[in-house]
């Protein structure tokens, strides 16, 4: 930070990042790490993730529920600790920080979670609850800036204050002047000029501050709870009643004020109004966008609910599998999504208007584990647009979909460990599940009208499976029908001029887009 | 939020008290009658405890403050007087001991074959009966007791209804469903009888341990002799050997509730060596409850700071805590307990309480595994909850994160397993102390007292088994019932009889 005089009342640019408020980079956070217990592999729960938060700005988060963005929000206030990579706030590096630092930080974010019946300790009354931040970090603390003085012949006395030598002058909660006059009271302090008593003494050079508060630190804080408690919508009186008292709505309010109580900069809303009802929602989400304004607060909003997301933010960045998707302002990617993990996922959001005959797009299956995931791109076991190699463009969707299954269940079949029963049973070729790959076969493709060289290669691999070698069956299948999407990880390319960007190789020129291929399935 | 809100500050309870002061005053009023009834031994605690002397002599050496030695020793001398003062259940305002007057039988008469018969008395409390006036002290300290009880109980009521902001507290209806919790009170009132005797064990017996069972040969004791009708003095050991029980005929009864020829009465009876049980079983409860408390303070200390540690913060520190508690409790409990006894006789720490402190250390520190076990589950299941996260994201220090976020849900969980590891531990003791390993001879315990029975348990003289073998089962199962008492206030969703509750019962050697 830059140091200046408090005179010219100014603020220096600090650098060009000055709006980005959040960045993450590279960020990938595991559990289970390997040496481990259980041993196995780590669950990639976030995978190699970056984007920024601008100041002021709502960013949302969507995808499936396990896709990671719980994890990322967690690991963003410092609740999981990162594998790799850097989260940058206000440009400290903050998984680094521990000890005090760490928790001198912890008051620039607060969380708001999901369950407002778990996120809140129902032995505590309310006023406890919303506290208990203010007890954590010892406020008030009254930062006082001196103007026209040199700051390190600058002493500040007082229980509640502490001197502030760097600070800008409109974050000092007090400035004052060596001619003992108290320029600068910050309209959001927690006191009154009149509850205040400051003295100014200057000698041999040197310049005391006392600074004198009228009132406790216990009655600071609970008219600060107070207060909030009126922010947030609530009345005065709830501050002696229990959580059990309250409704749904109104305990989420209750864990919104403590996340305001330290006035931080950065909230993570984790679903906040995915356990209410639908009435109590919108209440909900206009009281965030109301303090938002109020506080200028800067939002990550966890959601699945898409039309919550696109009542609420600015831009949206889509996970899957631990992976951003797709990235970019919320309304155009509503409008014309650029992902095909995006296409589906805003295909299955409810039309209002039943009439509207809207082409969904089902997935088939559920996510592959986060611990052993796809080689190439994230989405490549399910995309319903995967591109495929020349010479199988045109054969029929549904065999094309009976061929992808069959990949689905080699590749889960060769993971999957076998009993030591189903070992010895098929040692004296018993039939096993492992057996039966003639049914499967038969069940796949049995009423499709398989093109000649498809059922050669899938002859091919069914004879190898019944050999008993899975793996060189799934590898055999993946130099036939594999392509790109199996064996590359995309990059993300540029879909827009406002710099939305999306992970998919249909972005590349020598392919169809997704946009346009969904327009082609459709006819 | 420029606009400071209106409303006051809170009131503290004092100035809340000050503008609604009546149902405070009320109460105090009773706190008063209470003590008074017991002033003088309050006092008399006052005048003990502090070494006053030294304290005024360092005072008063001050040469200021000796202007005030006047008022000081008037003080002192105030405080022995108050002291002084009879209170309510003292053994001398109603003395249970004395003697018949010769030729004071007032009424004799046969009624349904037993013979009644009321003889004036001297010494005792109006010159009633030995008996009565036992009786009738011993039902003034339960009395006193209970109102004291009762007191307290009011004071929460007081305090819930009249001085309180908050109108609702989950505590409110855990103590609601305990109060309609008919079993569970039942354990209440019999561990709340059993604590009374253990507290008031001096008071209560008809004759004193120190006169009856330590030293009977240093006293004496006075009673009417038959043969020549005269009033006559022995010594106690004397009279003991006179009113011994060693399964009736020749060799001598003296079995509930009679007296012996020393005009001695005895509720629960003699001992094989004519010491009175009542008194033995009094002062036994203290040293049962003394042991069983500190195993059990000693055990749930070391359970619940390592149930707290082990789920906060899970993975080694669990698995260690798991693997230590299953290497003590692979080894086979009685065994160790009995080695450790005997290795440890001769020494210092066998000495302390008569044995008492050293089967608290080895009864507490064996007992935590099991305690830990059965509170891992709700702890493990409490650091789940978000608010434990919420704490965390805003940097709250895991001490209190473990104090003011899982403690209050893992407490109630102590208290129940708690009262059912107390019975466990008593049985313990009574069942060493039986095997000759526990409590040394000559100290009360209960299960000397079995073991002291248990040649006569078939003849006339089975009251020395017996009765306190019942009050050791009542007692436990009262330990048991206050147990299902608090978890079903605690989680009233949570069904009867899982495996722990048994495993705990039966955590007695
Ligand atoms: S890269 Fe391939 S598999 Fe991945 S989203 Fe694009 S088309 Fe689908």
């Amino acid at each position: 930070m830059s140091k200046q005089a408090y005179g010219d009342q100014e603020t220096t640019v600090q650098d060009s990042k000055q709006d980005t408020l959040v960045d993450v980079n590279g960020l990938k956070t595991y559990y289970g790490k390997e040496g481990g217990l259980l041993g196995g592999n780590p669950v990639k729960a976030v995978d190699d993730v970056s984007f920024t938060i601008e100041r002021g700005e709502t960013l949302g988060l969507v995808g499936e529920s396990g896709c990671g963005k719980t994890t990322l929000g967690r690991t963003l206030v410092q609740l999981e600790s990162a594998t790799a990579g850097e989260v940058a706030y206000a440009g400290t590096d903050i998984t680094t920080l521990d000890g005090k630092e760490l928790k001198q930080w912890r008051r620039n974010v607060q969380m708001v979670f999901q369950d407002p019946d778990s996120s809140l300790n129902n032995r505590m009354t309310v006023g406890e609850i919303v506290r208990e931040p203010l007890e954590v970090h010892n406020w008030p603390t009254f930062e006082v800036g001196v103007q026209n003085a040199d700051a390190s012949e600058v002493t500040v006395n007082g229980e509640m204050a502490r001197h502030v030598a760097e600070a800008k002058y409109e974050d000092s909660d007090i400035v004052v002047t060596p001619e003992a006059e108290l320029v600068h009271l910050r309209e959001s302090a927690p006191i009154d000029s009149s509850e205040l008593t400051i003295n100014v003494t200057e000698s041999g050079g040197g310049v005391t501050v006392d600074v004198t508060v009228h009132k406790s630190r216990n009655q600071i804080r609970r008219r600060r709870v107070r207060e909030l408690l009126e922010t947030v919508g609530l009345q005065e009186e709830h501050y002696y009643r229990y959580p059990h008292q309250f409704s749904g709505g109104q305990k989420q309010r209750v864990g919104i004020a403590r996340a305001l109580s330290l006035e931080p900069d950065f909230v993570v809303l984790d679903e906040p109004v995915s356990a209410l009802d639908a009435s109590v929602q919108a209440k909900i989400l206009n009281l965030l966008e109301d303090l938002q304004d109020k506080f200028g607060l800067t939002y990550l909003f966890i959601a699945h609910d898409l039309s919550v997301v696109r009542h609420i933010c600015d831009r949206v960045a889509v996970m899957y599998l631990g992976n951003i998707m797709e990235l970019g302002e919320t309304e155009e990617m509503f409008e014309s999504p650029g992902n095909p993990y995006t296409h589906s996922l805003l295909s299955a959001i409810p039309e209002p208007d039943p009439t509207l005959e809207k082409d969904r797009i089902t997935l088939r299956g559920t996510p592959p584990s986060p611990r052993d995931p796809p080689s190439g791109c994230p989405f490549s076991t399910r995309c319903p647009m995967k591109i495929r190699p020349e010479e199988f463009r045109d054969i029929d969707m549904e065999v094309w979909t009976a061929i992808e299954v069959f990949r689905e269940v080699l590749r889960e079949r060769s993971r999957a460990e076998r009993t030591t029963v189903e070992r010895v049973k098929e040692f004296l070729a018993f039939d096993t599940r492992f057996a039966s790959i003639d049914e499967i076969v038969e069940e796949l493709f049995g009423d499709l009208d398989v093109p000649p060289e498809v059922q050669t290669h899938v002859s091919e691999a069914a004879s190898m499976v019944a050999d008993g070698d899975e793996e060189a069956a799934g590898e055999y299948l993946n130099e036939q029908f594999g392509s790109e999407c199996d064996a590359e990880y995309p990059e993300a390319h540029e879909v827009s001029e406002s710099g939305r960007e999306s992970r998919c190789h249909r972005h590349k020129n020598e392919y169809v887009s997704p946009g346009e291929y969904r327009t082609e399935m459709q006819q | 939020m420029s606009e400071r809100t209106s409303i006051e500050d809170d009131a503290p309870l004092l100035d809340r008290i000050r503008n609604n002061p009546e149902p405070a005053l009320r109460w105090l009023a009773v706190l008063g009658v209470l003590v008074a009834l017991q002033v003088g031994a309050l006092f008399g605690a006052m005048m003990e405890l502090p070494p006053w002397q030294t304290i005024a002599d360092r005072l008063f050496g001050l040469p200021l403050l000796a202007l005030f030695e006047p008022v000081g020793s008037v003080l002192a001398s105030v405080g022995d007087r108050l002291a002084e003062i009879p209170t309510l259940l003292s053994r001398d305002v109603i003395p249970n001991r004395g003697h018949r007057v010769p030729g004071g039988q007032q009424f004799a008469a046969d009624i349904a074959g037993f013979t009644v018969e009321f003889w004036r008395w001297e010494g005792t409390f109006l010159g009633l009966p030995a008996a009565i006036a036992w009786a009738i002290r011993v039902t003034l300290i339960y009395l006193y007791a209970f109102a004291c009880l009762a007191w307290f109980w009011k004071g929460y009521l007081v305090f819930r209804n009249h001085y309180r902001y908050a109108d609702w507290t989950p505590a409110d209806d855990m103590i609601d469903r305990m109060r309609t919790h008919r079993w569970g009170q039942f354990g209440f009132v019999v561990i709340a009888m059993f604590f009374m005797m253990a507290m008031f064990a001096p008071a209560l017996g008809p004759t004193v341990v120190e006169e009856n069972i330590q030293e009977p040969y240093s006293y004496e004791t006075k009673y009417l002799d038959q043969e020549s009708g005269e009033v006559r003095s022995t010594l106690v050991g004397n009279a003991n050997l006179g009113s011994r029980s060693r399964g009736g005929g020749s060799n001598g009864n003296h079995g509930i509730g009679t007296y012996d020829d020393y005009d001695r009465f005895h509720p629960f009876g003699t001992l094989p060596n004519g010491k009175d049980l009542f008194t033995f079983l009094a002062a036994g409860s203290r040293v049962s409850l003394f042991i069983g408390l500190l195993a059990l303070g000693i055990s749930s200390v070391i359970a619940f700071s390592l149930a707290m540690v082990s789920a906060y913060y899970k993975g080694a520190v669990d698995l260690g805590a798991v693997i230590l508690s299953d290497s003590i409790q692979a080894m086979p409990r009685l065994l160790v307990l009995i080695g450790a006894v005997v290795i440890l006789r001769g020494t210092w720490i066998a000495d302390i309480y008569n044995g008492g402190l050293l089967l608290a250390l080895l009864l507490g520190s064996w007992g935590w595994p099991a305690m830990w076990r059965a509170i891992r589950g709700p702890s493990l299941q409490v650091v789940q909850e978000e608010w434990v996260d919420a704490a965390k994201s805003y940097g709250q220090t895991p001490r209190r994160i473990m104090r003011k976020h899982m403690a209050p849900y893992v407490v109630g969980y102590m208290l129940i397993y708690g009262s059912m590891t107390l019975g466990g531990i008593i049985i313990s003791v009574s069942g060493l102390s039986f095997l000759g390993l526990g409590i040394t001879p000559p100290t009360p315990e209960w299960g000397r007292a079995i073991d002291l029975g248990q040649s006569y348990i078939a003849t006339d003289s089975w009251h020395i088994s017996i009765v306190p073998g019942l009050l050791i089962v009542i007692v436990v199962t009262a330990f048991n019932a206050l147990g299902d008492g608090i978890r079903d206030a605690i989680d009233p969703q949570s069904d009867t009889g899982s495996g722990g509750e048994a495993a705990a019962a039966g955590g007695g050697a």
